[in-house]
C-alpha cells in the first residue's frame, strides 16, 4: 500500500521582525513518509523545529516550500471544500490541554463543535457523547463540566476524544503527555495505542522524551536545528545510533535503573544548539560534534540510506 | 540546647506537619514526614505533582507563606561549627544567617530565581555580602571564580551579563554558582533540570555531582524523574499524598521496591533500553488532601488494598536493614 502521507523537502521559514533578509529556518528541508497505521516519532530538543514541522504538515502554518502529499493530493495546493475535507481527516492533539480547550465551553460543547463545523449530524448527541467518553475512560458525569473542573489527565483525554470524533486518518500528537505525571502519562499513552488499533489511524508523535517516543513509535526521526539527522526503526536507532548527535542525545537519557545508569558511557555535549537564524555552515551539528572533520565545516551532508531503512546525514558514513 | 545528632547526620527532620488553611478547607500538604540527610550524600525526594516534596524542603528553612503553616515537627541541623539547632524553633534572625549560607536552594525555574534588573555578578556578590565580611575586589574575583567553577565560558564577561542574555542552561548554572557561593553544607535542588533539554540536563547533573565531591556538601534532590534519581542519588524517599511511603538506598529501591505505589510507579516509566509491550498505569488519581482518605492514602488506588488499609494508617517499618516501608503488607499487626 502506498504511504498515507509523503512529505518532500518541506521548509518553513519565519521572518524576523525588523529585518528583510533574516529568517528563522525552523524547518529546513525535511522529507519522510508515513505508512498506514504506523506511528512515526519525531524527537529533538527545544527549538529544533519539531512542533513547527507538525503544524506545517497539517497546514496550520503555510509552508515556505516543499510538498505534502496526502491521498495523492498536494495539501499545499488544497482549497475550499477539499481543504476542509483534509481538515477532517487530519487532526492534532496539543501539549497543553489547558490552553487547547476553551474554558467557557462545557465538555459537551467542546466535543460537538467539530461535528457541527463539518456538518455531521448525530441523532442522540448525549448518548453518542457518553459512549465516546467511556471509550477514553471518562463518563456521563463529565459531560456538562467545564475544563477547569477536570484534572490535567482528564483534560487531555477530552482533547484526544475531540481529535478522534471525526474519525481522522492521521493525527499529529505534539508532546501529548509532557504536562502530565508519569502515572497519568502511562494511562494516556496506552489509551493512544488502543485508539490507534481501533481507528487504524497513523500518528506523528512529537516529543522531547526519547523513552516515550520509543514506546510509541515504529520508526523514529531525530531532528536537529530544522533538519532530520537520522531516521530508523525505533529498535535499531536505540541499539545502533549512527549520527554523533543521536549518540549523544541517547546517552544523555537518564535510565531508570541505577546499575545501568552508573555504568553506561555518557557523551556530554558542549554548549547548546545554535540559533536557527544563522545555522552554522556545513553540517549544522559540527560546532558541538566530538567527531567533526574538515569537510563537516564546509559541506552539508545529504541524507543517505546506510542500511535498509536506516538513514543518516553525516559525513562519517558518506562515500565522498 | 541538649539536642544531639549522629555524627554523620547533617539534617534530621522528624514528624514534619505542614497545612494550608484555604477557603476550601485545611490542606494536609505534608503529614508526619521524617527523613535524614547524611554527610556528603545525595538524597532524593521523589513523587508526583502535589505529593508534598517541595513543601517539605521549603519548610526546613521555614519558607512557607500564609495560608500555609508549619504545625509540628522538628528539623535538627548540624552547623559548620558543630552546634546542633532546630531550624523550626530558632529565631528568624538566626535562620537568616543559615539560609543562603549553610543551606542553599536551587529552584526549578532559573528565570524567576534571578532578578532581571541585576547582573549575574550582582546576584553572587549579594549572596556573599549577606554572610561574609569581604571587600569588594575579593567578592568580584570570587564571582568570576564561581562562574568558572560551574563551567560558564568567558566568565569574566558573563559576570556582567543580565539574566535574559543567557540561555536556560547557562542561567541554571548561574543560579548554582550563587547557591554555592558560601560553600553550603546542604544544597537543596528542587527539580533543577526539569525545564532543560536532556543534553543540558546531563551537563547540569554532572556539574552537581562534581561540586558535591569538591565541596563535600550534602544534596537533597527533589524530582519526579526516576531516571534522574537512578543516576544521581545515594538514597531515595518516595512520597505520596503528603507522606513518605518508602525509603532505602537507590539500588535496593529499584531492584526490590516494596510499596505497591513504588512498584507501579517504576513500571509506569518507559525504560528506553527495554522492549515494553505495555506500560502499567496506576488507575485513578491522587486523593484530595483536604479530606485525605483515612488509613493508607494510597489505598483507594491500590490493587492489593485490604480492609485494614482503609481504616488504619500503616506505620513505617524497617523491613530490611536500611529499607523502610509504610504498608500493611509488611507490617505485623
Amino acid at each position: 500500500m502506498a504511504p498515507i502521507l509523503v512529505v518532500k523537502d518541506l521548509k518553513k521559514y519565519f521572518s524576523v521582525r525588523g529585518s528583510l533578509f533574516k529568517k528563522v529556518r525552523a524547518v529546513d528541508g525535511v522529507s519522510f513518509e508515513l505508512e498506514h497505521g504506523e506511528t512515526f516519532g519525531v524527537v529533538g530538543e527545544t527549538g529544533c523545529g519539531k512542533s513547527t514541522l507538525g503544524r506545517t504538515v497539517l497546514r496550520l502554518l503555510e509552508p515556505t516550500a516543499g510538498k505534502i502529499i496526502f491521498e495523492n493530493k498536494d495539501v499545499t495546493k488544497l482549497k475550499g471544500a477539499e481543504l476542509k475535507e483534509f481538515r477532517r481527516k487530519a487532526q492534532m492533539v496539543f501539549q497543553d490541554p489547558h490552553s487547547s480547550l476553551n474554558p467557557r465551553m462545557t465538555i459537551a460543547e467542546i466535543l460537538l463543535e467539530p461535528l457541527k463545523e463539518h456538518g455531521i449530524h448525530v441523532d442522540e448527541p448525549e448518548r453518542f457523547l457518553v459512549e465516546n467518553l467511556e471509550m477514553v475512560g471518562l463518563g456521563k458525569e463529565h459531560l456538562y463540566r467545564y475544563p477547569h473542573e477536570l484534572s490535567g489527565g482528564q483534560k487531555q483525554r477530552v482533547a484526544i476524544l475531540r481529535a478522534i470524533l471525526l474519525k481522522p486518518k492521521f493525527i499529529v500528537l505534539d508532546e501529548p503527555t509532557s504536562a502530565l505525571d508519569v502515572s497519568v502519562q502511562a494511562q494516556i499513552l496506552n489509551l493512544l495505542k488502543d485508539l490507534q488499533k481501533k481507528l487504524r489511524a497513523s500518528y506523528i508523535f512529537i516529543s522531547h522524551d526519547l523513552a516515550v517516543v520509543k514506546y510509541m513509535s515504529k520508526r523514529i526521526a531525530v531532528m536537529y536545528l530544522g533538519k532530520f539527522v537520522e531516521i530508523a526503526d525505533s529498535d535499531t536507532i536505540f541499539e545502533k545510533p549512527l549520527h554523533p548527535y543521536t549518540q549523544a542525545l541517547f546517552s544523555s537519557i537518564p535510565i531508570p535503573d541505577p546499575k545501568i545508569a552508573r555504568s553506561k558511557k555518557r557523551i556530554i555535549l558542549q554548549g547548546e544548539p545554535p540559533s536557527p537564524v544563522n545555522p552554522p555552515p556545513g553540517c549544522r551539528f559540527h560546532p558541538r560534534c566530538p567527531k567533526a572533520m574538515d569537510i563537516c565545516k564546509k559541506k552539508e551532508p545529504a541524507m543517505m540510506e546506510v542500511e535498509p531503512g536506516h538513514y543518516v546525514a553525516c559525513w562519517l558514513y558518506a562515500k565522498r | 540546647m541538649g539536642m544531639s545528632l549522629d555524627e554523620k547526620t547533617v539534617l534530621k527532620v522528624k514528624d514534619l506537619d505542614v497545612r494550608f488553611y484555604t477557603y476550601a478547607g485545611v490542606v494536609h500538604a505534608v503529614s508526619k514526614v521524617s527523613f535524614d540527610v547524611y554527610e556528603k550524600e545525595v538524597v532524593s525526594l521523589v513523587g508526583e505533582t502535589g505529593c508534598g516534596k517541595t513543601v517539605t524542603t521549603r519548610a526546613i528553612t521555614r519558607l512557607i507563606e500564609s495560608p500555609g503553616r508549619i504545625v509540628g515537627g522538628s528539623a535538627l541541623f548540624r552547623r559548620r561549627n558543630g552546634e546542633v539547632i532546630d531550624l523550626l524553633k530558632i529565631p528568624d534572625e538566626e535562620l537568616r544567617k543559615i539560609r543562603g549560607n549553610e543551606i542553599a536552594y536551587v529552584f526549578q525555574d532559573p528565570s524567576s530565581a534571578l532578578d532581571p534588573l541585576y547582573t549575574i555578578g550582582y546576584h553572587i556578590i549579594e549572596t556573599i555580602k549577606a554572610h561574609r565580611p569581604v571587600d569588594k575586589k575579593t567578592m568580584k574575583e570570587e564571582a568570576v571564580k564561581l562562574l568558572k567553577q560551574v563551567l560558564i565560558p568567558h566568565a569574566e564577561l558573563r559576570v556582567k551579563n543580565y539574566p535574559h542574555e543567557l540561555s536556560g542552561g547557562m542561567r541554571q548554572r548561574a543560579v548554582i554558582a550563587t547557591a554555592i557561593a558560601n560553600k553550603p553544607r546542604l544544597l537543596i535542588a528542587d527539580e533543577p533540570t526539569t525545564n532543560l533539554d536532556v543534553t543540558v540536563q546531563a551537563q547540569i547533573l554532572e556539574l552537581l555531582k562534581d561540586l558535591q565531591k569538591q565541596y563535600g556538601m550534602s544534596i537533597i534532590l527533589i524530582t519526579h524523574n526516576l531516571g534522574v534519581v537512578a543516576e544521581t542519588s545515594d538514597r531515595v524517599y518516595v512520597m505520596y499524598a503528603g507522606k513518605v511511603v518508602e525509603h532505602s538506598n537507590v539500588f535496593e529501591l529499584f531492584e526490590r521496591p516494596l510499596h505497591p505505589y513504588t512498584q507501579m510507579l517504576l513500571k509506569a516509566v518507559p525504560n528506553p533500553l527495554k522492549k515494553i509491550e505495555r506500560l502499567e498505569s496506576i488507575p485513578g488519581t491522587v486523593p484530595s488532601l483536604i479530606n485525605p482518605p483515612p488509613g493508607c492514602r494510597f489505598a483507594p488506588r491500590c490493587p492489593l488494598a485490604k480492609d485494614v488499609c482503609k481504616e488504619k494508617e500503616p506505620p513505617i517499618i524497617e523491613v530490611e536493614p536500611g529499607h523502610h516501608v509504610a504498608c500493611w503488607l509488611y507490617a505485623r499487626r
